[in-house]
C-alpha cells in the first residue's frame, strides 16, 4: 500500500488557481524531496495534503483526491488527518501563550489514542525526543514557541513530530533559521528517526544541507503549480549548480 | 418558613437585629444604613439592574441550625450539600480552617487545633460581634473600609447583613495552609449579605479562600456581601475567591483592602455565573512600600453581564501595584474589564501597571476593557494595556494540525488565556476553575 497518493489535485484560492492538477506519490518510509522556486506550489500541496486548504469553502476550492494509507482523506478534517498519522511542520510556527508544549502534546495524544494517558507516559515520550534532539530539557514545560528564536521553533516542530510519531511527516522548510551546524544535526536526527520508525518524509526545502545525512528516494520539481520533473538526487545536484533554470 | 423575612424596611431590619440578639450599636448602624439605602438612587452606570425587585427578595432566610463545630452535628440536608461540594474532605486534606454559610447563617465553623494554638481567631461574624474578647475589635474595624455611603447596595448590606467570617491572625504568625469560608445559596428569591472581616497583624501571613455557589434557580437572587481586609505592617494576605453563582443572581459585592507599610495584598479572582456582576475589589496602599497584585478572570455566557475589575489607590511612598484581568464572553454574554489606578499627591515613586485583556469567543458576544489612570504625583510610573480580541485562527489551526479537535483546541486556548489566574490558586481550585471554564464553554455551566 502506498503511503500517499495525490491524484489530479487542483487548488484555487479567491478564484485564482494555484495548483493545476498535481499527481504525486510516496511509498511507505520513503523520503521525497519537493523542490521549486518560490511560489511554485510546494507549500500549497503540503497544505492540501494536511487539509488546511478547503476549510474556508467560500475562499478555497480543492479538487482531486488525497489518499493516505489507502484511505481517502478528501472529506476528512485537518485534525482528523493528523490523528490518522499526517504531521506537518510550519515554516513560521505561531506562539501560543498560556499553553505549554506538554499540555498540547498530552491533549493530542489522548485524542488520537482515545484514552486517558498518565502524565508520566507523556513525559517519557517527550524526554526521549528531547534527548535525541539535544534540546533544553525544559522545552516541554514552556509555553509553545513563546519567546523562542526561529531555530528553536524549528527544533520544537521536530520534537512534536517525534512525540506524535506520524506515518507521514511533511517538513516545510524545516531548515530555515538553522545555522549550518544545526542543519547538519537536524539532518542526522531526521535520518535516525526514520530508520527507527519507518516514517515517510515529504521535504520541502531550498537548502540541500538538510538532506546531507538522509536517504533520498525521489525528487519532484514543481514549477508554476505543476510537477515539472520527477527524478532522483541528480535533480538536487543540478539545482545546486544552476538553480531552477532547466 | 414563617421566620423568613421579605423586603427591606425598618421592621425587617429590627427583626434581623433581634434574631441575632446583637448589641445596640449594631442596630444603630443598620438603621442608619437603611436610611441611606432608601435615599440613594441606583447606580447610574454599568449593567441593567431593573430585574432586581427588592420587595420580592427574602432578605433573611431562617437557619435550619445553629453554628456547629463538627460536620456530624450539621443537619443531614445541609451537610449533604457541602459533602457534594467536597468541603469536609477538603478541610481534612488541606485547610487550616473552614467556615460554611447556608443562605443567611453560618452552619459550620471550625479551625484546626494547632492553628488555634498560635492565637488565630476564626469566628462566625455574628458571634464575633458578641464575643467577650473580640467585640471591641469588631466594633473598631467594622465598616471602617467600606461605608454604607459607598453605593446603594453597600447601604443595603449594612442594613441587613447576616453571617460571614471574622478572622484575626496575630503578629508574626504565618498560617501555612489556607483557611476557607464557603457560601452556599439555596433559598429561592433571597439575598445573601455576609460580612467578611480579616485582620492580618504585623508580620503575619495568610491565604484566605472565599468560595461561593448556588444551584440553578429560576428567579432573581441577590448577593450583596462585603469584604474588609486589613493588612498591617510587613504582613501578607492572599485572598482567593471563586464565585460560581446561578444564572439569575445579581452579584453586587463590595471588597476592599488596606495595606500598611511594606505589607502585601494579593487578590486572585474567578467570576463565573450570575446574571449581573458588579465587582471591583479595591486596594488602598496606605503605608510606604506597600504592594498589591490582582489577577482575575470573568466568564460571561448566555444572558450574562459581568462588569468586573479592580481598583488601587497609591497613598504611601514607593508603593507598587500590578493588575491583570482577563474577560471571556460567549453565547451572547457581555464582559467588561475595568481597572483604576489612582496615585495620590504624596505617593512618591509609586509604580502601577494594569492589563485588561478580553477574548470574545463568538459573533454574538461582546467584551470591553476600560483602564483608567489618575495620577497626582510626577514621580509615579503608571502604565496600562488593554485589548479585546478573538481566538486566533492561526493558533487554532496549529493545534489542529497536531490532531487536537477544534472543540478541544478552543478549550486549550481559553485555558491558556486564563492560566495566569489559575496558576495562582491551590491545585484543587485551579482544577475546579478549569472545570468551570470547560462547563461554561459547553454551555452547561
Amino acid at each position: 500500500m502506498k503511503l500517499l497518493e495525490v491524484r489530479g489535485v487542483k487548488l484555487a484560492v479567491d478564484g485564482r488557481e494555484i495548483l493545476h492538477g498535481i499527481d504525486f506519490e510516496m511509498e511507505q518510509g520513503e523520503t521525497v524531496v519537493v523542490l521549486g522556486k518560490n511560489g511554485a506550489g510546494k507549500s500549497s500541496l503540503a497544505g492540501v495534503v494536511m487539509g488546511i486548504f478547503g476549510e474556508d469553502k467560500n475562499r478555497e476550492k480543492v479538487a482531486g483526491k488525497v489518499i493516505f494509507n489507502g484511505k481517502d482523506m478528501s472529506k476528512k478534517s485537518l485534525d482528523a488527518r493528523a490523528r490518522e498519522g499526517i504531521f506537518m511542520s510550519f515554516q513560521a510556527p505561531v506562539e501560543i501563550s498560556g499553553v505549554n508544549m506538554m499540555e498540547m502534546l498530552w491533549s493530542a495524544l489522548e485524542e488520537r489514542d482515545r484514552k486517558a494517558l498518565a502524565r508520566r507516559e507523556v513525559e517519557e515520550k517527550i524526554a526521549e525526543a528531547v534527548r535525541e534532539l539535544g534540546v533544553d530539557a525544559f522545552t516541554a514545560g514552556r509555553e509553545v514557541n513563546v519567546g523562542a528564536s526561529g531555530g528553536e521553533r524549528k527544533k520544537n516542530e521536530i520534537l512534536q513530530m517525534m512525540v506524535l510519531e506520524p506515518k507521514l511527516a511533511i517538513l516545510d522548510e524545516i531548515d530555515s533559521g538553522l545555522d549550518v551546524d544545526a542543519a547538519g544535526k537536524m539532518s542526522e536526527v531526521l535520518a535516525k528517526y526514520q530508520e527507527k520508525t519507518g516514517v515517510g518524509y515529504m521535504i520541502i526545502t531550498h537548502n540541500m544541507r538538510i538532506l546531507e545525512k538522509m536517504k533520498v528516494d525521489k525528487v519532484y520539481m514543481f514549477d508554476n503549480g505543476r510537477v515539472k520533473r520527477i527524478g532522483g538526487r541528480e535533480i538536487i545536484k543540478e539545482v545546486e549548480r544552476v538553480g531552477f533554470l532547466k | 418558613m414563617s421566620a423568613d423575612l421579605m423586603g427591606v424596611n425598618e421592621k425587617v431590619v429590627r427583626k434581623i437585629s433581634k434574631l441575632k440578639d446583637e448589641p445596640k450599636w449594631m442596630l444603630e448602624i443598620r438603621l442608619a444604613a437603611l436610611k441611606i439605602y432608601e435615599e440613594m438612587s441606583e447606580p447610574k452606570w454599568g449593567p441593567d439592574l431593573t430585574g432586581l425587585d427588592l420587595s420580592k427578595i427574602k432578605t433573611y432566610v431562617a437557619p435550619e441550625t445553629e453554628v456547629k463545630r463538627t460536620w456530624e452535628d450539621v443537619p443531614k440536608k445541609v451537610r449533604e450539600t457541602f459533602d457534594e461540594l467536597g468541603i469536609p474532605e477538603a478541610e481534612q486534606e488541606g485547610l487550616a480552617g473552614v467556615g460554611a454559610q447556608y443562605d443567611s447563617e453560618m452552619v459550620y465553623h471550625n479551625i484546626k487545633k494547632q492553628i488555634e494554638k498560635t492565637g488565630v481567631v476564626y469566628l462566625p461574624f455574628d458571634e464575633a460581634v458578641k464575643d467577650k474578647s473580640w467585640k471591641k475589635v469588631v466594633r473598631e474595624y467594622f465598616g471602617k473600609l467600606v461605608s454604607a455611603n459607598e453605593h446603594k447596595y453597600s447601604a443595603l448590606h449594612y442594613a441587613v447583613h447576616s453571617g460571614g467570617t471574622f478572622l484575626y491572625i496575630p503578629k508574626g504568625v504565618s498560617v501555612e495552609i489556607p483557611i476557607q469560608s464557603y457560601y452556599r445559596f439555596n433559598a429561592v428569591s433571597a439575598g445573601q449579605f455576609e460580612h467578611t472581616l480579616i485582620i492580618v497583624d504585623e508580620g503575619a501571613d495568610l491565604h484566605f479562600i472565599e468560595a461561593c455557589s448556588a444551584p440553578k434557580l429560576s428567579v432573581a437572587n441577590l448577593h450583596a456581601g462585603c469584604v474588609e481586609l486589613f493588612v498591617q505592617k510587613n504582613a501578607r494576605l492572599k485572598f482567593s475567591s471563586v464565585e460560581n453563582w446561578s444564572k439569575n443572581m445579581y452579584n453586587l459585592n463590595t471588597k476592599r483592602a488596606i495595606v500598611e507599610e511594606d505589607g502585601e495584598m494579593e487578590w486572585v479572582t474567578g467570576n463565573f455565573g450570575s446574571k449581573v456582576s458588579m465587582i471591583y475589589p479595591c486596594t488602598i496602599l496606605e503605608g510606604d512600600g506597600a504592594r498589591m497584585e490582582y489577577t482575575g478572570v470573568a466568564f460571561a455566557g448566555e444572558g450574562q453581564d459581568l462588569d468586573t475589575g479592580a481598583k488601587v489607590i497609591h497613598i504611601g511612598k514607593n508603593t507598587c501595584s500590578y493588575m491583570d484581568m482577563r474577560g471571556l464572553s460567549q453565547a451572547g454574554g457581555r464582559v467588561m474589564s475595568r481597572s483604576l489606578v489612582k496615585v495620590a499627591s504624596k505617593a512618591e515613586n509609586a509604580k502601577g501597571f494594569a492589563d485588561c485583556k478580553s477574548l470574545i469567543l463568538d459573533e454574538k458576544s461582546s467584551a470591553d476593557a476600560v483602564p483608567v489612570i489618575e495620577v497626582k504625583n510626577n514621580t509615579a510610573e503608571v502604565a496600562h494595556e488593554a485589548s479585546v480580541g478573538k481566538l486566533a485562527e492561526e493558533q487554532l489551526r496549529y493545534l489542529r494540525t497536531r490532531g487536537i479537535s477544534e472543540k478541544a483546541a478552543r478549550a486549550l486556548l481559553v485555558r491558556g488565556f486564563t492560566e495566569k489566574t489559575t496558576k495562582e490558586l491551590p491545585v484543587e481550585y485551579a482544577m475546579e476553575m478549569n472545570n468551570l471554564l470547560r462547563l461554561e464553554m459547553e454551555g452547561v455551566g
